[in-house]
């Protein structure tokens, strides 16, 4: 609470301030400044902050829509996620067909190299132990 | 003008009394706007007067105490009390002055060595400055010290500050402090002997 003797100080801080060094202020001014601060804090907090600047709330929008849209949109793409060990399976089978081309073979193996990178390592294991005993060495020995 | 006796009044000055408890109530969320209005009626005029010296026309003087003591309220939640409630506004206060001329450099100045070229110069298009012929001449004394030595003359003189508490604010040496202050005060009072002596000759 401002006393007679703060408003005595700041009375003489006044004039001091107009007698030395000729500075004055205009008429009522604390108190008009007074309500204006008190306005402005008083904007400042009620002040809503636009959701399109808070960037937490653009990644959560950006990834909300991304999966919305994967999901209708690409459906199949969950799916395939699912579908190594059938991937394995059609590319042996592939390469197993007699009819196929020396050139088709080398697209098939670099296929079957690029398949293999998404198949578990005992799938792959299993696969080569089969292909090399039929192909290599029960073949060769016929 | 008494240089030595310096500015008696604010031997009344006004604390809030138990300050701790004030702060308090300035930290506490549900009786921080209440407290606020207090605080603000208290340091309005001082601290406004504080960047008056500073920024030196009335209309950026209003702009940069708005600008203090919205960033003193939001500020508050972070009030440390390493220092006094008081230091700790003035202090503010300065740096929103510093930060205002910094902002307003390139529009009213060219150079850094030009604020104190344009202290008179802004001083004379104020509409609030209206000096007698002595008013003038000191000002014109304190528009040639350097901007730093002018501050701490300022804030001893006129803001009745202690040298411990314009420490923290300006973030100088005591030392260096008291040399610039006593060092301010010789020039004035040769200046105006000077000018009194060339007055009484003209006269004579």
């Amino acid at each position: 609470m401002k006393t007679n003797e703060n408003n005595l100080f700041d009375a003489k801080l006044d004039k001091l301030h107009k007698d030395e060094l000729g500075l004055s202020i205009p008429k009522d001014y604390f108190k008009k400044s007074n309500k204006d601060i008190l306005k402005i804090i008083a904007a400042d907090k009620n002040r809503v902050v636009p959701l399109y600047k808070n960037k937490i709330v653009w990644a959560i929008a950006a990834s909300f829509v991304l999966i919305i849209t994967l999901t209708v949109y690409k459906p199949s793409i969950f799916n395939k996620l699912n579908q190594f060990e059938l991937i394995v399976s059609d590319t042996i089978e592939q390469l197993n067909k007699p009819q196929l081309a020396d050139a088709d073979k080398e697209l098939k193996n670099d296929n079957v190299l690029l398949s293999s990178l998404f198949v578990a390592d005992d799938n792959l294991d299993a696969f080569v132990d089969d292909y090399v005993y039929t192909e290599i060495i029960k073949n060769d020995y016929k | 003008m008494k240089i030595k006796s310096g500015s008696n009044i604010y031997l009344m000055n006004a604390n809030i009394t138990n300050e701790s408890k004030f702060i308090q109530k300035l930290l506490d969320r549900t009786q921080r706007d209440v407290a606020f209005k207090q605080l603000l009626d208290l340091y309005q005029e001082r601290i406004y007067w504080h960047i008056r010296k500073i920024v030196i026309t009335h209309d950026n003087a209003n702009d940069v105490l708005q600008n203090t003591f919205m960033r003193v309220y939001k500020s508050l939640p972070k009030f440390k009390q390493n220092s006094s409630l008081h230091t700790w506004m003035y202090k503010i206060a300065y740096n929103e002055s510093l930060r205002f001329i910094e902002q307003n450099k390139k529009r009213y100045y060219v150079s850094i060595d030009d604020v104190n070229n344009k202290y008179l110069d802004n001083l004379e298009e104020d509409t609030y400055f209206d000096a007698s012929y002595i008013q003038l001449k000191l000002q014109n004394i304190l528009s040639k010290m350097p901007e730093k030595q002018r501050q701490v003359f300022q804030m001893k003189y006129y803001d009745d500050l202690k040298f411990r508490e314009i420490v923290a604010i300006l973030g100088i040496k005591e030392g260096s402090l008291k040399t610039l202050y006593y060092g301010a005060v010789s020039i004035i009072k040769k200046s105006m002997i000077a000018e009194d002596a060339c007055i009484k000759s003209e006269a004579s």
